[in-house]
């Protein structure tokens, strides 16, 4: 993690403060709902279907061992000691008392941690791949950039009310494990052909109710000039944005009417008057960044495993956790672990006090204490040591933290849904439990391999169904619970699923799954070929017909 | 007279809403919507007093850069607090324009809002009815420091060294 000077540490303290002040203020009857409704937000606190649910961002995902014990902490003494891990890499809690916020911001300011901007129509916690910083393929470490956002956008005084909510992913590796096409700003990190360092900016991406891919209003942007262009770009779309209708309120909106080359037009106009200015980049302050995360003192190991650890990974019980939950590291000797969130029979991204704090612990026993947050809603390791990993699987095994899907059907990524979201128009929660029941033989989700299952509650695709393999959406018919479903979606390169047909009941789900997995193994060419690739090649129309009957499938046809 | 915060304090307001155009001679210091000063520019432009433009936070910029030579205050309404164009409007006049007079924001003003827009570039504030001012006043400085450049600073990162040597 960015470790905080006295500086920033007194501006999270004067924000607990100011937090305070206006949940009194509230509580005693002094600040209307109207008035308090936006400056709660922008403090990540939602007035749910039961009680506050309170957003904790965890700046692009970073987290170290003591960070993650105050959690657990904070899950112990004002939840009912579970955490909610999300698809943006942040904490939510969903049972705290309103009374009680301003302590927990106080518990999490302790640990150099807050609540800023995690909600809110402003510009939300930046995300990045998982494995920024030990990736074997980096460019740059992603981290640095990140935090050079974090600060710029926080209590940015122009830009705290925007027409809608704005995120910012940053890429730093070849491949784009940041989803950097699906954010409102995606940056992909590049060097030049004299090997200078810059990126390039593409807008307008995003999930939601209009699901978009983002377009490239610059090739390449010099690293110095890059927080002065995100002011370009966030000053155009906080003028001309449109705040009559926040479902038409996201940027990518804006890009879309404006068409993508006048929005880069009037953002390079923008541009050419603050550029050079003072918010151009000065080297001096890349570097103090890059010096704040701490150095880690790898050993020099070799790459191979060594023999009885060779040996413990393929007994037949830890081979297939080997195989999915282990990563390769930039560092010889040195593995990323997946902390598994997604055991049978529990909800997506939920983690107990007790796991938080043995993750913890084990993050100090064998790494530097370091631990991510992964957009798929697991943990992770970042640096074990391939003599530890006998260690590290044992732990997690004890408290249910092997299960050995990443990548499968049954890692499921699911927002809260209608259990916990006042938004929802169905759970989804119930719905994943049902699938990875459906889908419980490991041996069998070996052989269906890799695929992404997504599961949002409604429009507001906070499971990221779009992108999903598989994806499902929850929608409301006549008050009823419903389920539409999308296949051929993907997150790298970015593909948005298409619709198979009327969405379905939630009993049904399992079995439609279970009829699209049947035509995929029915007819890929190898097993080389995903699911995802099968749709590519085949189209909708084979899983239309397994799921709803020949006629169904083709209503426009034949109507006798 | 009403009362209002200007740079940091309270005083009176001086400026007035003009009922009748014809009076206009008899006033010192006038406020009147754009709308009205776009209709009677003429008359405007004989008024030897201090004049105050009031528009809304999407104002063309076009129709008021023109006249920023001509007035000595410009009030930006905002009709709910979470309506942002206000606070580019605030920067553009100052930064890109140069508008060196008053900038008063009024409407949805109260103690919470101050800060950001302080560091906009408004240096005037008329608070809404449930707020007073002695209240809003102490929301003008509840951060001592902020990272990004505004109109009143410069960013942090060209001021952490020596800030951090104090
Ligand atoms: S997708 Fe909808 S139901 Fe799910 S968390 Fe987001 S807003 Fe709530």
């Amino acid at each position: 993690m960015y470790i905080y000077d006295e500086i920033d540490q007194q501006i999270v303290n004067e924000r607990v403060a100011q937090f305070r002040d206006q949940t009194l203020r509230f509580l005693e009857g002094k600040l209307t709902e109207e008035e308090f409704r936006p400056l709660r937000l922008q403090n990540g606190l939602y007035i749910q279907r039961h009680a506050p649910m309170l957003r904790i961002a965890i700046p692009y995902g970073v987290l170290s061992s003591k960070q993650l014990r105050q959690l657990a902490y904070i899950a112990r003494t004002y939840d009912r000691g579970t955490g909610h891990f999300t698809t943006r890499q942040n904490i939510q809690f969903n049972w705290p008392k309103l009374a009680d916020v301003p302590n927990i911001l106080s518990d999490l300011a302790d640990v150099q941690m807050h609540a800023i901007q995690t909600s809110g129509n402003c510009v939300r916690n930046t995300t990045t791949d998982h494995f920024a910083g030990v990736a074997f393929d980096e460019i740059i470490d992603p981290r640095v950039y990140c935090e050079l956002i974090r600060q710029w956008s926080t209590f940015h005084p122009e830009f705290a009310f925007l027409p809608r909510k704005f995120k910012i992913a940053v890429n730093g590796s070849r491949e784009d494990r940041a989803a950097t096409l699906v954010h409102d700003i995606g940056l992909h990190a590049l060097l030049n052909d004299r090997g200078e360092l810059g990126f390039r900016v593409m807008v307008g991406g995003g999930l939601g109710r209009t699901p978009m891919i983002g377009v490239v209003i610059r090739e390449f942007l010099p690293e110095k000039h890059l927080l002065s262009y995100l002011d370009a770009i966030l000053r155009i779309y906080n003028r001309y944005g449109r705040r009559d209708n926040k479902y038409k309120a996201r940027i990518k909106i804006l890009v879309k009417a404006m068409t993508a080359e006048k929005f880069a037009a009037a953002v390079e106009e923008e541009w050419s008057r603050i550029k050079d200015g003072p918010t151009t980049l000065i080297d001096e302050e890349v570097k103090r960044i890059k010096a704040r995360f701490p150095e880690k003192p790898y050993q020099t190991l070799a790459a191979e495993l060594p023999e009885e650890v060779k040996h413990f990974v393929n007994q037949p019980h830890v081979k297939a956790w080997y195989e999915r939950n282990v990563f390769a590291h930039k560092q010889p000797g040195y593995k990323a672990i997946t902390v598994s969130l997604k055991a049978l029979g529990h909800a997506p991204g939920d983690m107990s006090a007790e796991q938080m704090e043995v993750v913890a612990r084990l993050a100090e026993e064998v790494g530097f204490g370091d631990i991510r947050v992964s957009h798929e809603q697991n943990l992770i390791l970042p640096d074990v040591p391939n003599t530890a990993i006998p260690q590290v699987y044992e732990a997690l095994r004890q408290w249910g933290l092997v299960t050995a899907n990443i990548g499968l059907l049954s890692n499921i990524i699911s927002c809260p849904g209608g259990d916990y979201c006042s938004l929802a128009n169905a759970r989804s929660i119930p719905v994943a439990q049902a699938i990875q029941q459906q889908f419980s033989d490991l041996d069998y989700l070996y052989d269906i391999g890799e695929l992404d299952l997504n599961i949002s509650g409604c429009m507001n695709a906070c499971g990221h169904h779009h992108i999903g393999h598989i994806g499902i959406l929850g929608v409301d018919k006549h008050g009823e619970e419903f389920y539409q479903i999308t296949i051929g979606g993907s997150q790298a390169p970015a593909r948005l699923g298409k619709v198979i047909g009327p969405s379905l009941k939630q009993e049904d789900v399992p079995q439609a799954i279970e009829a699209l997995i049947t035509v995929y193994l029915e007819t890929r060419e190898s097993t080389e070929e995903r699911f995802v690739d099968v749709v590519e090649r085949l189209g909708l129309d084979p899983f239309k017909v397994a799921v709803y009957g020949q006629k169904d499938a083709h209503t426009e046809v034949n109507h006798d | 007279m009403t009362k209002q915060i200007l740079n940091e304090v309270i005083v009176e307001n001086p400026f007035q809403e003009v009922a009748d155009l014809n009076t206009l001679s008899s006033y010192s210091h006038v406020i009147i919507p754009i709308e009205l000063y776009l209709e009677h520019s003429s008359a405007f432009e004989q008024f030897q007093g201090e004049l105050g433009i009031r528009i809304g936070t999407d104002q063309d910029l076009a129709l008021l850069v023109p006249i920023l030579s001509k007035i000595s205050l410009i009030e930006v309404r905002y009709d709910s607090f979470t309506d942002g164009r206000g606070h580019s409007l605030a920067r553009l006049l100052r930064e890109a324009y140069h508008y060196k007079g008053i900038l008063r924001a009024s409407g949805d003003v109260f103690k919470d809002t101050l800060y950001y827009l302080k560091r906009c570039g408004f240096n005037a504030f008329l608070v809404k009815e449930s707020e007073t001012l002695d209240h809003a006043l102490q929301g003008l400085n509840v951060f001592t420091e902020s990272y990004q450049a505004a109109v009143d600073q410069i960013p942090l990162f060209r001021r952490r060294v020596e800030l951090l040597r104090i």
